[in-house]
């Protein structure tokens, strides 16, 4: 199940984090929400593989560990997505589909 | 190092979606990994690239770089061998590039077994120039050059290096970046012409991804006998599995071996100052 592309209008923003929006519900450690806003994350989706983080051509994840989540205990976090540059090579390669970069 | 040592501040300007990124991010950790392992200093690494959208990977690489006439990444390269031979010398060529301007450089490279690495991007369309057909421009495929359809039979990369005696003969998936790092890695460490023909799609003008996913596979994990001429050839002869890794690699004495054995000639003349160097065509 890929991110929900129309996770703005659906979700609320619930926190912040490392500079970024949250989109909840956010329910630790079973439910982690979406993570960012112009580049979005699904931590519920993610897996960890971090291809994003090695495709990216200007550095915007950072992985980050957590705990107790059923997919992985490593989520990918859009900590610079104001760097994003829209080359969508993170959302190309997810192996998940779980990165939505606003076009 | 890490590959983000080797991110340059040019601004990026390939398409959203170009499948140049992983081929980019591809290399950036093959130049860490080398670095790492104390196989080449930063300023060993010497790339190049030709004309076409691949070109512009010689801006994104914080490495000596060399930006070549259309499809001339080839004699630049061999003179930087000759001249300096402890220099890591990756090309990087479109298929426009290496297969139409420049495919008889290509083919002295790999007869003559000169040592580096040649990385095509081959997306069987001139992009840049908003496509038009290549010689790798399958059959049928509408163009703005060939607007009914390609009716011209394409050439088969792999072949053409195989019969012309490169001594390490490989196809990448842009679409699967560990992959290509894996291989190219064992390219840049080959002694001799190392060839990889990187099958990505165009996303504005040919997106083949979905097309050709299905059927790609790893042949190297298929028992492939990378030794075996004729078993690389074969494998090189499929169409409906599109087979991705290592086909051929072995061992012959080297170009610039051949020519110069263990000299230096960076090292035997000094380098002039430009100013100097420059003031011999003024």
């Amino acid at each position: 199940m890929p991110i929900d592309p129309d996770f703005r209008a659906k979700r609320k923003k619930v926190g912040t984090h490392s500079g970024h929006d949250v989109w909840g519900p956010v329910n630790p450690p079973k439910e982690l929400g979406i993570h960012g806003t112009s580049v979005a994350v699904d931590w519920d989706i993610c897996n960890g593989d971090a291809i994003c983080s090695e495709v990216c051509p200007v550095n915007v994840f950072d992985m980050v560990e957590v705990q107790g989540h059923p997919t992985s205990n490593r989520k990918s976090d859009p900590a610079r997505e104001s760097d994003c540059i829209k080359c969508l090579a993170c959302e190309t390669n997810c192996p998940t589909k779980a990165i939505r970069i606003e076009k | 190092m890490e590959m983000r040592d080797f991110d340059s501040p040019a601004k990026n300007t390939w398409c959203p979606g170009c499948n140049n990124f992983g081929i980019l991010a591809a290399v950036k950790q093959v130049l860490a990994e080398l670095v790492n392992s104390g196989e080449a200093r930063p300023e060993e690494i010497v790339i190049l690239s030709g004309v076409g959208c691949h070109g512009k990977i010689s801006d994104y690489i914080r490495v000596n770089s060399f930006y070549c006439l259309h499809g001339r990444t080839v004699p630049p390269a061999m003179g930087i061998k000759v001249a300096n031979q402890r220099l890591k010398i990756i090309a990087f060529s479109g298929d426009g590039d290496a297969y139409a301007e420049g495919i008889s450089h290509v083919v002295h490279a790999a007869r003559r077994n000169l040592n580096m690495t040649l990385v095509v991007h081959d997306n069987e369309v001139f992009a840049l120039t908003t496509s038009q057909v290549t010689p790798t421009t399958k059959r049928g495929f509408r163009t703005k050059s060939a607007p009914k359809g390609s009716f011209e039979a394409p050439l088969n990369p792999l072949h053409l290096m195989l019969s012309c005696g490169a001594t390490f003969v490989a196809r990448g998936f842009s679409g699967d970046p560990r992959h290509l790092r894996s291989i190219l890695m064992e390219a840049v460490r080959h002694r001799g012409f190392s060839f990889i023909d990187v099958i990505q799609e165009c996303v504005t003008f040919n997106p083949i991804k979905e097309k050709y996913l299905p059927k790609i596979y790893d042949l190297n994990k298929e028992g492939h006998d990378v030794t075996n001429f004729s078993a690389a050839w074969e494998r090189a002869s499929e169409v409906e599995r599109i087979p991705i890794g290592i086909f051929y690699r072995v061992e012959r004495e080297t170009y610039e071996k051949q020519l110069l054995g263990e000299r230096i000639l960076a090292e035997e003349k000094p380098i002039p100052s430009i100013k100097k160097a420059l003031q011999e065509f003024i």
